[in-house]
This record gives C-alpha cells, structure tokens and sequence, in this order.
C-alpha cells in the first residue's frame, strides 16, 4: 500500500515546536508522510493554496486546539468540509475554551512538557483508521 | 435553478451583532433578492452542525463577519471554503487581526457608524458575484435583440449591463430564470434587455407577434390561444409578469 499522507495543523508559535514533532514521529512511526508542514512546502506559491491542497490530500488531520488559533479551527473547519478525519490534540486547559462545534470530538491531552504519551495515543488513533480503511 | 439565490451569513452570536445581522439580512433581501439564512444560535449537539452544514452546501453565497476572531465563525468558513462556496468577508478590525488562512479572500472593512459606506463596498463585491452569473444572460438576450432587429428592420439598442442586472434580480425575486427552454428564455430575456423602450405598447405588441412566430410550436397553436397570449401580454404592461405568462402559454402549448 502507497504511503498514507498526514497534515498537522498547528499554531506556527515556537512553544509549539516539541509538540509538533512528537506527532510528526507519532504519524511516521505509523508509516504516513507528513504534509503541511513548513519545511516541506513548495516556494513561490501563495501560502494559503499551498496550506489548503495539503490538506485536501490529505488522509489524516491531526489538529492542536490549544488555544485556539484561528487558522487551526479553519483549518479542522476545512478538513470537515472534505469529510476527512480529523484527530484533536490540546493541552488540558483546551477543553474550556474549545469551540462549540468541536465540543463533541475527543481531544487527546497532553502536557506541554511530556509529550510519550501523546505519541503513543496519536500512533494508536491513526493506526486504528489505516486498519479502518484497509477493510 | 431556484427563484432566489442563498446567501448564508457566518457571524459571530453575540447579542451585539444581533441588530447587525438584522440589518444586513433586510438589506440583502431587499437589494439584491437573496434569501439570507445564519446558523442557529446554540451549537451544542451534532443534529445542529449537521444543520449548518446543510445550510451552507445549499447556499450560492456566503458572508462571513470575521471581527472580534469567533473561532465557530472561522469553523464554519472552513467548511464553506471546503465546499467551494464564493465567500465575501466582512471586519471591524484591522486586516493584520484577520488570520492568514482567509486574508487572501475578499475582505470589505466597515465601521458601525458609516453605513453608507458599508453599502457601498457590499454592492461593489455582490454585483461583481451577481454579475458573474448574469453575464451569459446578458450576451444571449443581446443575441434575441439583433435577431429581432434583423427580423423586422428595427433598431433597438439593448439596456446597460447595471439596468439589466437590476432587471435580473427584480425578475428573479418573482420566477427563475427559463435555462433549459429556449423559447421561453427569449421571451423572458427580451424585455429585460430592451428596457423603458418596451412601455410602448405597440412595439410590445410587435415583439410579442414575433416571438409567437419564431417560437418553435408556433404553428401547431390554435388561432384562439394564439389571440390570448397577446391580449394577457398587453394587460400586464412589461417585466417579469407577462414573461410569466408567455412562459406558462410556452408549456401549455408544447403539452398540445
């Protein structure tokens, strides 16, 4: 089977930096290819185009609503709209101020300094839709 | 093709946007004949977010109200630019607040106490969207027009693009547009694009008699139907009315 495509939506901010690989590692080890992210988008080409046909080829979204920041709830948004999986990751204080449409989707926690668990339940998630597809 | 076009609005809830979205959805109906919907305002269980799905996959149009940074507002935006919809967009803060994902959209500043210039920036963005779907339109009942002058030996000039987009949206609150029937097309365009000429009464007439000859059934129709179309197309002066009619004798005709 070809390679399965991911998108991570996350804010851009530094304090997110760890947290982003940790899902990168989490979605690789699941044997997807990670699309979206900063280093792998094309040059020249407006940022909005380039973020939103990643997501449309995607296969999976994994989404930090930490926050939340604007572009990641359009994004989940977007990612909806194409009837794509999206997995929600936040840190603990996200479920308060988490957007109502969102209320009824589980968000897998994690604390801003311990990010083994995360891995492993991020790994667990897409594994369990890969295995889902593949029927 | 429905009688009105949709617009769904995507705005924040609170109760000071209330008046606001009262406002604009009077304005739309009003100016332009779209029939103007938002999301209910309690968003809690999934029957409601599939409701505004629904709401957006059936609109033609959305505007959306990006102030303040409503992260329900900048969902439902997602969804809509998923589902390919022209988006408008509207703020009260600074472009540099607006999140980079929708600054590349249409976006129309405005300020609570300066509607007119409110107005102003909406028509600009609606007739350009309205236009879009109008232009076709436009050229087709330039073509009726120059067959009609070539067929009689007049000399009519058709109406502006804005007074025949005006025309459109009036007609369109009334009916829809005759797509698939080309008889009846031209007897609805026609009107539309000659304009104020059309209140004289006899080049109705004659426009009418030349649209029964050319009409592709004309010559199965029976005398006594033949006399009625006129008389029913000099009683309702001009506009979408008697093209109503015409449309609706269209039908019968082809059931003959």
């Amino acid at each position: 089977m070809e390679n399965q495509v991911a998108f991570v939506s996350m804010p851009s901010a530094d304090e997110f930096r760890a947290v982003r690989a940790a899902t990168v590692k989490a979605l690789e080890n699941a044997g997807y290819r990670v699309c979206g992210d900063w280093s792998v988008l094309e040059s020249g080409r407006p940022w909005q185009t380039e973020i939103l046909d990643a997501l449309a080829s995607a296969d999976v979204i994994v989404a930090d609503v930490t926050g939340p920041r604007d572009n990641v709830i359009y994004e989940i948004g977007y990612a909806h709209g194409r009837r794509k999986p999206v997995i929600l990751i936040g840190r603990p204080d996200s479920l308060s101020t988490l957007p109502s449409y969102l209320r009824n989707y589980q968000v897998l926690l994690y604390k801003p300094d311990d990010f083994e668990e995360l891995t492993y339940l991020i790994y667990q998630s897409v594994k369990r839709l890969t295995s889902r597809n593949a029927r | 093709m429905s009688a009105a076009k949709k617009c769904f609005v995507v705005m924040p809830f609170r109760p000071e946007f209330r008046y606001f979205y009262l406002y604009v959805s009077a304005h739309l109906k009003e100016e332009y004949g779209l029939e103007v919907e938002r999301g209910d305002d309690r968003i809690e269980s999934r029957p409601i977010a599939e409701k505004v799905r629904r709401q957006i996959r059936e609109a033609d149009i959305i505007l959306g109200d990006v102030t303040g940074a409503n992260p329900n507002v900048f969902y439902e935006l997602g969804l809509a630019d998923a589902m390919e919809k022209p988006m408008f967009l509207l703020t009260q803060d600074d472009v540099e607040k607006v999140p980079v994902d929708v600054r590349a959209l249409e976006l129309i500043r405005y300020s609570l106490d300066d509607e007119k210039a409110l107005r102003d920036k909406l028509h600009k963005a609606l007739s350009n969207f309205l236009w879009e779907r109008y232009k076709e339109l436009y050229e087709q009942g330039r073509q009726f027009l120059r067959q009609y002058n070539k067929d009689t030996g007049a000399n009519y000039e058709p109406v502006c693009e804005k007074d025949f987009e005006l025309a459109m949206v009036q007609a369109e609150r009334i009916q829809s547009i005759p797509v698939d029937d080309d008889d009846a097309l031209r007897g609805f365009l026609l009107p539309k694009i000659i304009g104020p000429a059309l209140l004289d009464v006899n080049l109705m007439e004659r426009m009418q008699s030349w649209w029964v000859k050319t009409s592709r059934h004309s010559r199965k129709m029976p005398r006594k139907r033949r006399g009625m179309v006129k008389a029913t197309a000099a009683a309702t002066p001009r506009g979408a009315a008697s093209t109503g009619r015409k449309r609706g004798n269209a039908r019968a005709r082809r059931g003959l």
